[in-house]
């Protein structure tokens, strides 16, 4: 036969059951990745002496090296950096009881938040200085001003980019399994690996990501329509 | 370690050399991706923007499966399917050049995110400027190209800039098809010497990519600077 249908079929239902950990691992990251970008995002445009360098250092760096190179960082060297730490302070820190789920989320946070910062800088650089100066002529303060105006017109402008990164991301959730996260992929692999129907169990992993992805972005557009509401855009 | 620091440097250095040969090829097949889907991408922002249902559903659609399917998949589906489609009329694609697919294959699905992207920063530009452009008596195109699009290359460029360093480090996969690019040549040389050079040459490897993406954003910084000009935005308020 030249694909083994029952294979596929049976597989299915079982590989579905990796999605829930795969949701949780991407939608974690995203929100985690989201207040690290936004604050690293802050520090390079207000220009705070050390911390704007060190950002781009670590925008650059993040970025820079592949995703798989940032996991093995993560859940290899920071358990020992952890366990150093928890030496010099006299704490009795067991490297093994880290959830490998936290690490994989860590991981998977710090490398979005490298090109969440990027998408943040190019959101509030397209929104106009006069917002921000009539917020001040009201009497608002910075904050204020960037929480009740700013930001909710930076999100209408960062969905579709933020919808871009997440899908990459959420295909990027398929390398967790080289540390030990059974997720979608890695789920698969484990059931083909019985019957070496490798092909049959790629393509049902295909057909998962796929209509996960159209959801996400119809809900990801959702937003973006919810957002823009009330905002006059372009015509074509 | 026999050697000491001497050693370990020559180690460490000697994969560059070689791998380093294919450097031109990874960045035409960048290059060449950037530019072709960047064209693709604008067509299906404009087809995506424009009133007419059909054409907004087919570029939604091409969308989606371009941002929803694995680039591998994509790969292989360029690389095996299209000649076998061309054989059915006579065209035999057997011995064309792995790279032309590769190029096809990333230029289709970079032009999906760069259309996300180019949507996101021509939607960010304030519909006054559009107004004021109309009202000084400038028709669609002139509006366009004088007004609107140098706003929103500036708006877009740090998630251009994004796309482009995820494309340089997915341009590593056109090894699997055959193209001897960095990817290509760093497996050579692992299988060169049986296996036993893995370590080197792929941190060699990590260390090509990540000074390549430093390369990228340098760019990205300059044509920044370059838009930046006189642009009054939350970022450059005092205070």
């Amino acid at each position: 036969m030249f694909l083994d249908w029952e294979f596929m079929v049976s597989a299915f239902p079982k590989i579905l059951q990796a999605v829930p950990i795969a949701l949780m691992i991407s939608v974690a990251s995203l929100l985690l990745g989201f207040l690290i970008g936004f604050l690293l995002a802050l520090c390079r445009t207000l220009h705070i002496p050390v911390l704007s360098g060190f950002a781009r250092f670590y925008v650059s760096f993040a970025r820079g090296t592949p995703l798989l190179v940032n996991l093995y960082l993560v859940y290899f060297a920071l358990p020992v950096f952890v366990y150093s730490i928890g030496q010099s302070m006299g704490w009795n820190v067991n490297i093994n009881s880290i959830n490998r789920y936290a690490l994989a989320i860590t991981a998977f946070a710090l490398n979005s938040a490298a090109y969440i910062s990027e998408i943040v800088r190019s959101s509030l650089s397209a929104i106009n200085v006069g917002q921000l100066e009539a917020c001040y002529s009201v009497g608002m303060t910075r904050s204020q001003a960037l929480y009740r105006v700013v930001m909710p017109q930076a999100m209408a402008i960062a969905m579709p980019n933020l919808s871009n990164h997440y899908i990459s991301l959420f295909k990027g959730t398929s390398l967790a399994y080289s540390v030990t996260v059974v997720e979608i992929l890695g789920r698969a692999k484990v059931l083909a690996s019985q019957g070496y129907t490798y092909l049959e169990a790629y393509i049902d992993v295909a057909v998962i990501y796929w209509v996960l992805c159209i959801l996400f972005e119809n809900l990801f557009y959702l937003i973006e329509k919810r957002i823009k509401r009330f905002r006059a855009e372009i015509k074509v | 370690m026999t050697g000491g620091l001497p050693e370990l440097l020559k180690t460490l250095l000697e994969p560059f050399g070689f791998v380093l040969r294919a450097l031109p090829l990874s960045v035409l097949i960048l290059a060449l991706s950037v530019v072709f889907g960047s064209m693709l991408g604008m067509l299906l922002t404009f087809a995506r923007l424009k009133k007419n249902p059909v054409s907004s559903k087919i570029a939604a659609v091409f969308i989606s499966f371009q941002r929803g399917t694995p680039i591998l998949v994509q790969l292989f589906l360029i690389y095996f399917g299209i000649p076998r489609i061309t054989q059915m009329f006579g065209l035999d694609l057997s011995s064309a050049d792995p790279t032309i697919f590769a190029v096809l294959a990333f230029t289709l699905n970079e032009s999906a995110f760069l259309s996300e992207t180019f949507r996101s920063s021509y939607l960010a530009v304030e519909k006054g400027q559009q107004e004021a452009a109309y009202s000084v008596g400038m028709n669609g195109w002139q509006s366009f190209h004088r007004i609107i699009l140098p706003q929103a290359v500036r708006i877009g460029l740090p998630n251009f800039g994004n796309l482009v360093i995820e494309l340089f480090k997915n341009t590593s996969l056109s090894f699997t098809i055959g193209v001897m690019d960095l990817m290509g040549r760093a497996n050579q040389f692992i299988t060169l010497d049986m296996g036993v050079k893995q370590v080197q040459t792929y941190f060699a490897l990590a260390v090509i990519y990540w000074i390549g993406c430093i390369g990228i954003e340098r760019i990205i910084a300059l044509l920044e600077k370059a838009f930046v000009r006189g642009n009054a935005s939350v970022l450059t308020a005092k205070g």
